[in-house]
């Protein structure tokens, strides 16, 4: 028997009895777009970690740190004065990066200077998070600038900086100590024009404001060093070259950073702390200065995914903290894939539910066509057609209703998705995704379910005699 | 003239309850190529059995049948409708066509089942209908048309694969007397000018007499076997 006679049948036994067909699909429909739909929610979840891994950084990249106790990585204590001594102690140096780019699999690897600083503007007065970079890893965070903004410029003789586009909120009135958050306006200043004061040394700066006394100081810390003459710390004159893009609600990874030229902020380190331990920097128990200079971390750049985890391991040996978005993303993928297996799990109940409609469809078929079956059997159908007839039934059952419950999913998607994004919580992309495979997958696999559900009835119709159909009634 | 069907010591046994009911009980007899032939028995005799077995819908208990040199007793399930679908035709007591199908793709569905194309099995189908007068019904569905009607599409139905032997029980049972002389003169036509061979299964002795030889058959045993080597004419003189 021909394919196209086979279809021509089973869909002509179909239409024969509309409602219970129509009835038996929506079963399916139901079933089909609960998963659908469902894990559609999940991929949604992880499309948006996905986005956010890769404006952090993406996938291949890898943060290496020394190994100590405090100080390098917690850019806003300055206390170094706790553990300093230990030889055995790692430091990211000019000569680890150097070592860290010999390394298997590294495509890149750079320094990172963090520090924080202060920034004088009016009346205004910030914090800023400082990132010291070197030009081709500012070039690889593919920070998305504001028109006419650039990246620092390595040769420049000032400290050119990129503001991120949110680091005005960390901005508030000297004299009444009330930024952002508490008044809800934003400060009077533009940071592409506009020139700042940078303030390297804090300590100093406070110091030299102690009979101001504005406020409660940010880290009220008990740094006896500067105890002897509270001489003002050297204000320089700074002006942005760029802007993150993105308006001042708007989130991304770079928003709340300030990115230079890490030479330059090196050497206006150096200059300002001359002879003093530079904050961040570990010191001798004497409170000199480390003999090198010292990295808050190393960013290195892995050549391929796969290889990340090998590399992350290779430098742990060596004896370094290293954190990769692998291993987050990987944590993650472990959690989606739960949270996807029990929503998938939540909506297969219900396609099963509508496989068990199909199957007792099919059977009500076959009891009402015992003779037909028998008839068709006499006049020379083989027990394939037979069987093949009625898989094809019950797999068209499923077909229509794949299609029908993927249709339905894109509109409750599309629902979804409007009302989610009403209520912005500034997570970027969509709750709701559905990729191609998904589609295609569940279509397949409600075809399957059909073909499943309808196997044993056709097995039965297959097994009828074909007696019952001539003996007269 | 060459034997088309063989039968020899054919039995069939049925359990019912803790006896043994013999519903065939030795029985041989030849059929020859291009003969027609009626088993005429009262219900119970086991006509029906003998030409279920004939066609491979039941499996005999013992003894062997051979039909165009194959033994049929031997087959399995899906040898057997092969074997129907190539050699036999099938004309049913109560008609049985399929409800959702009209009268031209009801005569076409054992091509159907050959795998032939649409369009040529459709032409054939036209023809046979043609054959038995049908050609003003052929779009029709079966619950249009009468009793008379329908069984001339279950003849052209089984005509329309070209099988050498065609099987029919009780073909008139579910018709009225002039119908039933309709059908059966139709069904002799056919035979006599197709030169095919017919096996009718009937309780109606007058209807034996279209036939070119009659088995009489009691409790399973063939008792008779009448010739009527003078055709047209004895279907109406006797």
């Amino acid at each position: 028997m021909r394919w196209s006679d086979l279809l021509r049948m089973s869909i002509s036994s179909l239409r024969r009895r509309k409602l219970r067909t129509f009835l038996t699909v929506l079963g399916v429909v139901i079933g089909t777009a609960s998963i659908v739909v469902m894990i559609s929610l999940g991929l949604g979840l992880q499309q948006s970690m996905y986005e956010e891994v890769e404006q952090n950084g993406g996938t291949t990249s890898l943060t290496v740190t020394g190994k100590t106790g405090d100080g390098m990585m917690m850019s806003y204590s300055y206390g170094t004065d706790g553990n300093m001594e230990e030889e055995s102690q790692k430091y990211i140096t000019d000569e680890v990066v150097e070592e860290l780019k010999g390394l298997k699999h590294v495509k890149s690897a750079n320094p990172v200077l963090n520090v924080s600083a202060l920034a004088l503007k009016g009346r205004y007065i910030g914090y800023l998070d400082l990132y010291g970079m070197t030009p081709e890893e500012l070039e690889a965070r593919n920070i998305e600038l504001e028109p006419g903004g650039r990246l620092p410029d390595p040769d420049s003789a000032e400290l050119e900086l990129v503001f991120g586009n949110a680091v005005l909120t960390n901005f508030y009135e000297e004299s009444t100590g009330r930024g952002y958050w508490e008044t809800g306006e934003m400060p009077d200043i533009d940071l592409k024009t506009d020139q700042l004061f940078l303030i390297l040394d804090q300590d100093a700066y406070y110091s030299a404001q102690e009979p101001v006394s504005s406020g409660p100081t940010e880290g009220g810390d008990g740094s006896g060093t500067e105890v002897s003459s509270p001489k003002a710390p050297k204000k320089y004159v700074v002006h942005a070259c760029g802007v993150v893009a993105g308006g001042m609600e708007a989130y991304n990874a770079n928003s709340y950073y300030v990115f230079c030229d890490i030479d330059k902020l090196r050497s206006f380190l150096q200059k300002e702390f001359r002879g003093r331990a530079i904050p961040g920097q570990p010191a001798t128990r004497s409170g000199k200065p480390y003999s090198q200079f010292v990295y808050s971390s190393a960013s290195v750049q892995a050549d391929d995914m796969e290889n990340v985890e090998e590399l992350a391991n290779t430098i742990r040996s060596m004896g370094y903290n290293v954190s990769t978005n692998i291993e987050y993303i990987n944590s993650m993928k472990k959690q989606f894939a739960m949270v996807q297996g029990v929503l998938g799990g939540i909506g297969a109940v219900s396609l099963f539910v509508a496989a068990i409609g199909i199957a007792n469809t099919m059977m009500m078929s076959i009891y009402e066509r015992t003779k037909e079956i028998g008839v068709m059997k006499v006049i020379g159908c083989s027990l394939r057609n037979i069987r093949e007839m009625f898989l094809l039934e019950a797999g068209f059952i499923g077909f229509m209703g794949g299609v029908a419950g993927n249709i339905l999913s894109f509109i409750m998607s599309a629902v979804i998705n409007i009302l989610v994004s009403g209520e912005s919580m500034g997570v970027g992309g969509s709750l709701s995704y559905i990729p191609l495979w998904l589609v295609l997958t569940s279509m397949g696999f409600a075809v399957l379910v059909g073909m499943a559900a309808g196997y044993f009835p056709a097995l039965r119709a297959m097994k009828l005699s074909p007696l019952a159909a001539i003996r007269n009634e | 003239m060459k034997k088309i069907i063989s039968v020899k010591n054919l039995y069939k046994l049925y359990r019912v309850g803790d006896s043994c009911v013999r519903a065939l009980d030795g029985v041989s007899f030849d059929i020859r190529e291009g003969e027609f032939c009626a088993i005429v028995g009262t219900s119970g005799s086991g006509k029906s059995t003998l030409l279920n077995m004939l066609a491979g819908l039941e499996k005999p208990t013992k003894g062997e049948i051979v039909i165009d040199g194959c033994h049929i007793e031997k087959l399995k399930e899906d040898e057997l409708v092969r074997f129907r679908r190539e050699n036999v035709g099938f004309v049913f007591q109560s008609f049985h066509l399929i409800g959702t199908m009209n009268a031209v793709e009801n005569v076409a569905l054992p091509l159907t089942f050959r795998g032939e194309p649409r369009k040529q099995r459709m032409k054939k189908a036209e023809r046979i209908l043609e054959l038995v007068n049908l050609t003003k019904h052929r779009k029709h569905m079966p619950n249009q048309m009468s009793g008379g009607q329908q069984q001339r599409v279950g003849v052209a139905r089984a005509l329309v694969s070209d099988p050498k032997i065609i099987f029919a029980d009780e073909p008139t049972g579910n018709l009225d007397s002039h119908t039933s002389e309709d059908v059966m003169g139709l069904m002799q036509k056919v035979v006599r000018e197709q030169g095919r061979t017919l096996v009718m299964v009937t309780h109606d002795d007058h209807l034996a007499e279209y036939a070119d030889r009659v088995f009489h058959i009691i409790d399973g045993k063939i008792v008779k076997i009448e010739e009527k080597q003078k055709r047209k004419e004895g279907g109406h003189e006797s």
